[in-house]
């Protein structure tokens, strides 16, 4: 099963994305959750649409998260936390009939050392070739940093690739493009290619203009959770319903749906006669 | 040479065709449709529910009454969803599963309240159909009916609304707050012929009626009261007019049976109350306008036109030949402005008195607003705020003076008290008297302190003093002090019989119709179902189970096991078993001979007994004997009565039968059979002697 567009991410843990979730069935393809987030709140309600579940391996950006390599393959060491085995990702997903799957790998954070960066992506590329050896759950990606060497992924015939490492340059859209035009001068005709955490429409445009298949975000409800709108809305101290709307506004944005004109700051069908 | 085919003009487009034939239904845009009765918008309504739920959106239908929420579900049934009516009376709440929901703006209120507890389902809304909208004008129903589209507006942001009416005197005002397309004309199929006659006094007016009423023609004649309804139609019979009166204080049963006969012709003549202005579907073919004057909190106030017209509007039956209003009235009434149809411009009470506390509260409530910017940005979307002007700030500091908010550092907080009365849709000040309850009150000392609260309708002195007799022997420390006010005790009384004897035999006993009573039974206990949230003790939850199961207190603590209903008390009752106590020491046996299961019967004898005793405070007879004459109302009932001094004591004649006071050393005794120390032919003895 494969995606197109802007995919919303959603989290167990804000209400925001519990007052979005019907929005979200209703206008998005699909929906981004994290194995760990499920493994956080087992039992909790899951979104009526189909779910690409993430590994969690974002959380190795945690400045006190370490690796640890178990021989056939490496798991996720999260202070506070359990530790995260491609075992336990793999359950996750098949537990929740996960339409596409990700592989756990290892993002760096930028005060990672060359060679912690390169036992990383050594780990993160054995984890991929683990879980593509085995019964997939799902439609299964392998998950990959930029300037990754893909040939022994691709050698292992993923459903698709899932490109990470770009959000913390969301900003630097020419970079984004690079980024993706590179891996993706380097698949098949047709693998879809999936990169994390870009949000901004433009930083969306832009991945997707540039190969990208789909793109992920919470981003909308961050915005609208500081009472802001990429249409220019702002509301400092807005009440609930009022970043439900910015988050409805900011996720159709995204998805570059039509607007509805109920939420079209313009439409106005009649003269305002207000009294005083 | 062929002459040329004739031109046609094309058909000129109005009001509910004008709608459809824009795609109203299927745009997404909201729209107000104002058009006469039988235009056609209950289809235009139809026709925008299907093509919502054929997009997979789901609908609510606001309408005035529960009556209506059930009969537009009964017709709707065949859209391709489940419709359904979510009222009060139903079983379970049915929103989960329903495609439809019919409600009053009374309920969507306290959805609306619950925002995020509906969410799920509520978010799947994508049309609402809000008809006779002009009830948000009404003094008494119009705040909910505001708020309760201001907060959906507000939490939807996709919300498309229909807003439908026939009396509208501003609506590009309206539609305008809305933030919809305004389509208006439309044609009756049948127009109205209006005929006004003037009367020179109103008691000309039963003789004017029969005038113009024209034998074996379907007429409704609109009258004010229930009384005025009931006393013309017995009047009609007599003077050999097939007719009948229909109000809200006919039992359903009754009110079903008299449509059915209108609507069958058996019945020719209905004289009816403004209920059936916005009531279920009866037209007819002649419409008379009775009463042009009412009497309200604010003195003689005349029918307003958007009223008249609504009440017109029930003129034209389909396949009628004629759509005939006659207006009844006197010079000073001016029966002829009817005809002209100038609307009355709309506006929200909600601005006003208690409405615009309650909008607040429930907005803090909700979640809509944690400050006082928030509240006002609230305030400021209501259609009260549109068409004048409210003080949100000052709103605020009244909830906070009241206890119903709190302020944490600007942060505004719905307070346990604010919370109770925002779901109970209560004034502050009624749930708050809780607090004032006496220590250790009794069962009639919480209906006492509940009636005092409750609009009590009127009652001829003799209903009053007999229902008052009921309540001398029962425990009440408030009696007793003899601080309860007047009205507190008569609303006491008939709450009392309704607990003891049912609404019906209550309302035997006052003259009252069973509605009536019931409408006041369920007022009381909402308060007492508030009070019992916000102070539950034994008293107040053992009031609130007899008041919803209308059973004496003793049979009522049966209640109070989980999962046993009024049904179940009153099936255990006859089964030889009058309370909670008591059936924690029944045999199994006893309940299996009465038809419950051996599997029923041990787990209601066996919660009973885990429920542990009752505590039921009553206060001793010697005080009640002491202090009762200071009730005005018993001393009323007992001034009524004769006492005539005899060999063996005194005679007491005046209630429905002689009684023999006798004394025995200091103490009176009676003959009489209400078993009570002291009732009321020993307190007129009593006063006899003093």
């Amino acid at each position: 099963m494969t995606f197109n567009g802007f995919i919303p991410v959603l989290t167990h843990r804000y209400p925001l994305d519990a007052l979005l979730t019907p929005y979200v069935e209703r206008y998005a393809p699909a929906a981004l959750m994290s194995a760990a987030e499920l493994r956080a709140a087992p039992g909790a309600p899951l979104p009526a649409l189909p779910l690409m579940i993430d590994s969690g391996g974002y959380q190795a950006l945690d400045a006190h998260a370490t690796v640890v390599d178990t021989g056939a393959f490496a798991a996720l060491h999260v202070p506070g936390q359990a530790p995260l085995t491609p075992l336990d990702v793999y359950d996750l997903q098949r537990s929740a009939r996960a339409a596409v799957c990700f592989t756990l790998d290892f993002p760096a954070p930028a005060t990672a050392t060359t060679d912690e960066r390169a036992r990383r992506l050594h780990l993160g590329e054995r984890n991929a070739l683990w879980a593509l050896s085995q019964i997939r759950p799902g439609t299964l990606y392998a998950s990959v940093q930029p300037g990754q060497d893909l040939t022994a992924i691709l050698a292992a015939r993923p459903d698709g690739l899932a490109l990470g490492g770009l959000a913390p340059h969301s900003a630097d859209r020419d970079r984004i493009r690079h980024e993706i035009r590179t891996v993706r001068a380097q698949l098949p005709a047709g693998l879809p290619l999936h990169v994390f955490g870009l949000g901004h429409p433009d930083s969306i445009h832009a991945a997707l203009t540039a190969g990208a298949t789909t793109v992920d975000s919470s981003s909308p409800q961050r915005m609208a959770a500081s009472g802001r709108a990429w249409t220019g809305e702002v509301i400092p101290d807005a009440a609930p319903h009022e970043r439900l709307r910015l988050a409805v506004t900011n996720l159709l944005t995204a998805l570059h749906a039509d607007v509805p004109l109920a939420l079209h700051p313009a439409w106005r069908p009649l003269t305002p006669r207000r009294s005083a | 040479m062929t002459s040329p085919a004739p031109i046609t003009a094309p058909p000129v487009l109005s009001g509910p065709d004008l709608a459809l034939a824009c795609g109203v239904t299927t745009l997404p845009v909201s729209a107000l449709i104002t058009s006469p009765t039988g235009s056609g918008k209950t289809h235009l309504a139809r026709e925008a529910a299907r093509h919502a739920l054929l997009q997979g959106e789901r609908v609510i239908v606001t309408v005035p009454t529960k009556a209506l929420a059930h009969e537009i579900a009964h017709t709707w049934a065949d859209l391709p969803g489940r419709v359904q009516a979510f009222t009060r009376d139903q079983p379970s709440p049915p929103h989960r599963a329903a495609h439809v929901l019919i409600m009053t703006p009374e309920r969507l209120d306290l959805v609306t309240r619950r925002w995020r507890r509906h969410h799920p389902w509520l978010a799947r809304v994508g049309l609402l159909i809000t008809d006779e909208i002009h009830t948000i004008s009404d003094p008494a129903r119009g705040a909910a009916l505001d708020a309760a589209l201001t907060r959906l507006r507000a939490t939807l942001p996709f919300l498309r609304v229909l807003a439908l009416t026939a009396t509208c005197g501003n609506p590009r005002v309206l539609a305008d707050w809305l933030s919809a397309l305004h389509i208006g004309g439309g044609i009756r199929p049948m127009p109205l012929t209006w005929t006004a006659k003037a009367v020179r006094a109103v008691a000309d007016k039963p003789a004017a009626l029969q005038r113009a009423l024209t034998p074996g023609e379907s007429t409704l004649v609109f009258v004010h009261g229930r009384q005025r309804a009931t006393d013309l139609a017995a009047q009609l019979q007599q003077a050999g007019h097939a007719s009948a009166a229909h109000h809200a204080g006919l039992t359903p049963d009754v009110r079903a049976q008299v449509e059915a006969d209108f609507r069958a012709g058996r019945t020719r003549v209905l004289i009816c109350t403004p209920t059936l202005e916005v009531g279920v579907n009866l037209p007819a073919e002649h419409v008379v306008l009775y009463d042009l004057t009412t009497f309200g909190p604010d003195g003689r106030q005349a029918l307003t036109v958007n009223a008249a017209w609504q009440r017109a509007g029930r003129a034209g039956r389909p396949g009628a030949t004629r759509a005939q209003v006659t207006v009844l009235g006197t010079r000073a009434e001016q029966p002829g402005q009817y005809e002209r149809g100038r609307f009355e411009p709309l506006s929200s009470p909600l601005a006003r008195g208690e409405h615009l506390l309650g909008f607040l509260l429930g907005c803090v409530d909700g979640g809509y607003a944690r400050t006082r910017a928030q509240a006002t940005r609230m305030a400021q979307q209501t259609f009260a705020a549109h068409t004048g002007t409210l003080n949100a700030p000052r709103a605020v500091a009244t909830l906070l003076l009241r206890g119903a908010l709190a302020d944490h550092g600007g942060v505004l907080r719905v307070t346990p008290l604010g919370r109770v009365a925002s779901q109970a849709l209560l004034p502050v000040p009624v749930v708050a008297a809780v607090r004032v309850l006496p220590q250790d009150p009794t069962v009639l000392d919480v209906l006492l302190s509940a009636a005092a609260h409750v609009r009590l309708p009127s009652l001829g002195d003799e209903s009053r003093a007999t229902l008052v007799d009921a309540l001398m022997g029962v425990p009440s420390r408030t009696l007793d002090a003899g601080t309860a006010p007047p009205d507190a005790v008569i609303g006491a009384a008939l709450l009392h019989a309704a607990t003891h004897h049912g609404d019906d035999g209550a309302a035997g006993l006052s003259g009252l119709h069973v509605p009536t009573v019931t409408a006041l039974r369920e007022d009381a206990l909402r308060i007492v179902s508030a009070w019992h949230a916000l102070s539950p003790s034994i008293s107040v939850n053992l009031t609130r189970v007899s008041l919803a199961a209308q059973l004496p207190p003793r049979a009522a603590t049966l209640a109070l096991l989980s999962g046993v209903g009024h049904v179940t008390a009153r099936a255990l009752t006859q089964a030889g078993v009058p309370d909670l106590p008591t059936l924690a020491r029944t045999p199994p046996a006893q309940l299996t001979a009465a038809r419950f299961t051996a599997r029923t019967a041990e787990r209601l004898i066996g919660a009973a007994q885990a429920y542990g005793p009752v505590p039921l405070a009553e206060p001793t007879p010697a005080s009640r004997a002491r202090t009762v004459l200071a009730d005005p109302a018993r001393l009323a009932r007992a001034r009524l009565l004769t006492v005539t001094p005899t060999a063996q004591g005194w005679t007491v004649t005046g209630g429905s039968e002689a009684r023999t006071v006798t004394r025995h050393g200091d103490a009176l005794t009676c003959d009489c059979p209400d078993g009570v120390t002291l009732c009321k032919h020993i307190l007129a003895v009593r006063l006899h002697l003093t």
